[in-house]
């Protein structure tokens, strides 16, 4: 059996050690590549949204390279996202490959699903170091994400520009090269320390932008063109509230909790939505929004791929929200592009504006 | 000076100390934007003869090329450009609408500080290019334009929602006898409709509104706008070159803080050569664009590549070397 997986920002990290671990073959698709992007671009129906076709360019590369089984996770929000599997298959088949299937179902993600789902894969791996291995892969999701977010705050900072950015390709680099868990935690922590030294500007006050959006984008930053390094770079501090991580907070972990806590961001949302799920994570964004906008944000940009139902419905809460609390709110509409010149103008145009307002208000 | 190299136009402006424009220069790009910039630097130095430049602020789709060129103090986005401008002519103003060649903006101001904006660039049908070519259709020269809307007693009703629609909208009303005036007039108000609800959306339009960008020159479309939003609409004296006197103004506020010389390689530096490239880089599957401007040989800068392959390599033109060509020249 070799496995294959696609990409969804920097989750392939943890994935990729697991598999290491309990010693499965598996090809993973380069996390950069314009070229398998095209391939999914090609080969899928005109309107569909890009995470569709970035996921199906990579299940294309996976098997072009020997691959004869897929995992795949999808969730069973109200969005396309509920037939993103099934219409996959049925589109490689047609292409003529074969191939095994293997389907988690995100939105009852429980340790007994993936034993029982991912059982093929763990033959010949006891029970307990099956378990660990998924919690070792759990902790790397929130260490990854904890890096990145680290990431965030030292990037606008920083004296000299450029130097969080360099750090962070090494450890891509790194983390690509190391097998298993216990490499890649030293590239974490490795990286950690190398952040933690980064000289800063220590009067420096940013601007603080929140992200809001479907989550995909936000995670991938090939597909967000990197909005997050984009925005450090303009000397703003870019708080991405959708990363694989949080997801794992609200659906696996609170799973678990024999007592499950009210989710804030719901909540919040509750004054311009009466709904607890509008598709996708549509219901976040606007709650994130809100939250973010009273609890002293600059501005707040939406993310989301071209045709993306849910986060069309989130859209006109956010020009509520903006207007109420007095923070602006951009929207990004995303699709393949290849020139990011209208993507940048419009992220420097919106920090520009932060920072004049800030130097205003904090000048009267 | 304030550099604006935009899709449809390149704008030069020098401006002195107070604001006040000595020069400027409106020439169309036609999709060659290093010599639109060469050509503009030339026709300005003509002009103004030996003056003493003392910041350089570009702008406008093509800033980055044209910051690499002339060796600007400052590289500006649209919006804070075109604002900085904005603000300088008519103080006090609150909304900005702005149509150009190939995208439109509207900006919201309040206190001179913007308060927010919004872009379009995905839409034909609210832009500049538009009117241009069902002008062509028709047989207008553009310039014309305005004063045949004006005429209108009875403008044509045209979907404005989208180019395509508004196009076979036209013809059809064309075919059926109306006349080109009501036609024209139509468009203009197709024109700022679909503006509106694509940009202004719901937002609450303060006064004073000025209209600036290329498409202002258009009285049909000013006139559609009055009537629209029932309020006056002002086109300020340097309506065409906004950007281009913006990137000035931010060059010389640059100017003022840091106190620091000129990185501007000289009028005379448009004499070289420059060639542009874009390679596809093998590296990995990614498959990057560089881009690459070199001048004489030399590579002056390359950009484009995600892991710095390529972009960490760069070599600027030596001031001292580009100031000597001017013998040559």
């Amino acid at each position: 059996m070799k496995l294959t997986f696609p990409h969804m920002g920097n989750v392939y990290i943890s994935v990729k050690a697991l598999l290491d671990t309990i010693g499965t073959d598996y090809y993973m698709p380069p996390p950069w590549s314009r070229d398998n992007m095209q391939r999914g671009i090609n080969n899928s129906p005109e309107f569909m949204c890009l995470p569709f076709k970035k996921i199906l360019g990579d299940f294309i590369d996976g098997l072009e390279h020997g691959a004869d089984t897929i995992l795949f996770g999808e969730s069973c929000g109200r969005c396309r996202m509920n037939y993103y599997g099934d219409l996959q298959t049925k589109i490689l088949r047609d292409m003529g490959y074969r191939f095994d299937y293997i389907h988690l179902n995100l939105s009852s993600l429980t340790y007994g699903e993936i034993m029982s789902k991912l059982g093929p894969l763990f033959k010949g791996t006891g029970k307990a170091l099956a378990v660990s291995a998924v919690t070792s892969a759990v902790r790397t999701i929130f260490a990854v994400d904890g890096l990145y977010r680290a990431a965030c705050f030292v990037r606008c900072r920083e004296s000299v520009k450029g130097s969080t950015d360099s750090i962070m390709l090494e450890f891509e680099e790194q983390a690509g090269r190391a097998r298993g868990f216990a490499e890649t935690r030293l590239a974490l922590s490795e990286a950690r320390v190398k952040l933690s030294r980064v000289a800063t500007d220590a009067r420096a006050d940013p601007v603080k932008i929140g992200i809001v959006g479907e989550i995909f984008m936000l995670s991938d930053m090939f597909s967000n063109l990197e909005i997050e390094k984009k925005l450090g770079g303009m000397g703003a501090f870019a708080v991405n509230t959708m990363s694989v991580s949080e997801w794992m907070k609200k659906h696996f972990i609170r799973a678990m909790l024999p007592v499950k806590p009210r989710d804030k961001a719901v909540a919040a949302a509750q004054k311009y939505m009466r709904a607890k799920d509008i598709g996708g994570h549509g219901i976040y964004t606007v709650g994130n929004a809100e939250l973010m906008c009273r609890s002293g944000f600059d501005g707040i940009i939406q993310v989301y791929p071209f045709t993306c139902m849910p986060e069309i419905t989130a859209q006109p809460a956010l020009g509520e929200i903006s207007e109420k609390n007095g923070t602006p709110v951009m929207t990004l509409i995303l699709d393949e592009m290849t020139s990011e010149t209208g993507y940048v103008t419009r992220l420097e145009a919106f920090t520009d504006m932060l920072k004049m307002k800030k130097e205003k208000s904090s000048a009267s | 000076m304030g550099i604006d190299v935009g899709s449809v136009s390149t704008d030069l402006v020098v401006s002195n100390g107070n604001g006040k424009i000595l020069s400027k220069l409106y020439l169309r790009t036609q999709g060659r934007p290093v010599k639109a910039l060469t050509d503009g630097l030339k026709l300005m130095r003509r002009e103004l003869g030996g003056i003493d430049i003392s910041g350089v602020g570009t702008t406008g789709s093509g800033r980055q090329l044209a910051g690499i060129i002339t060796g600007a103090d400052i590289v500006k986005n649209e919006i804070t450009a075109h604002a900085a401008a904005a603000k300088r002519l008519v103080p006090g103003v609150r909304t900005i609408l702005e149509i150009g060649g190939q995208d439109s903006k509207i900006i919201f101001l309040k206190d001179g500080v913007v308060t927010d904006f919004a872009m379009n660039t995905v839409c034909a049908a609210g832009t500049g290019s538009f009117l241009d070519r069902q002008a062509e259709r028709l047989g207008i020269p553009i310039e014309r334009f305005g004063e045949y809307a004006l005429r209108s007693k009875n403008p044509t009703r045209i979907a404005g929602r989208c180019a395509v629609f508004a196009e076979s909208d036209m013809i059809h009303k064309q075919q059926t006898g109306h006349s080109t005036e009501d036609i024209v007039a139509g468009l203009c108000r197709a024109l700022v409709r679909n503006y509106l609800n694509n940009l202004a959306k719901c937002k609450e339009i303060c006064e004073p509104v000025i209209f600036q960008g290329g498409v202002a020159a258009n009285v049909g479309i000013a006139a559609a706008f009055e009537e629209a939003l029932g309020k006056r609409v002002i086109i300020p004296q340097y309506y065409d070159v906004m950007g281009a006197y913006g990137a000035a103004l931010i060059a010389e506020h640059n100017y003022e803080l840091s106190g620091k010389p000129t990185s501007f390689y000289g009028f005379e530096n448009a004499y070289n050569t420059f060639e542009t490239k874009s390679t596809e880089c093998n590296g990995c599957g990614n498959r990057c664009e560089v881009m690459e401007v070199k001048s004489r040989g030399r590579v002056l800068a390359r950009w484009g590549d995600r892991c710095g392959r390529w972009s960490g390599k760069k070599t600027t033109l030596p001031a001292k070397e580009a100031q000597s060509r001017e013998s040559l020249a």
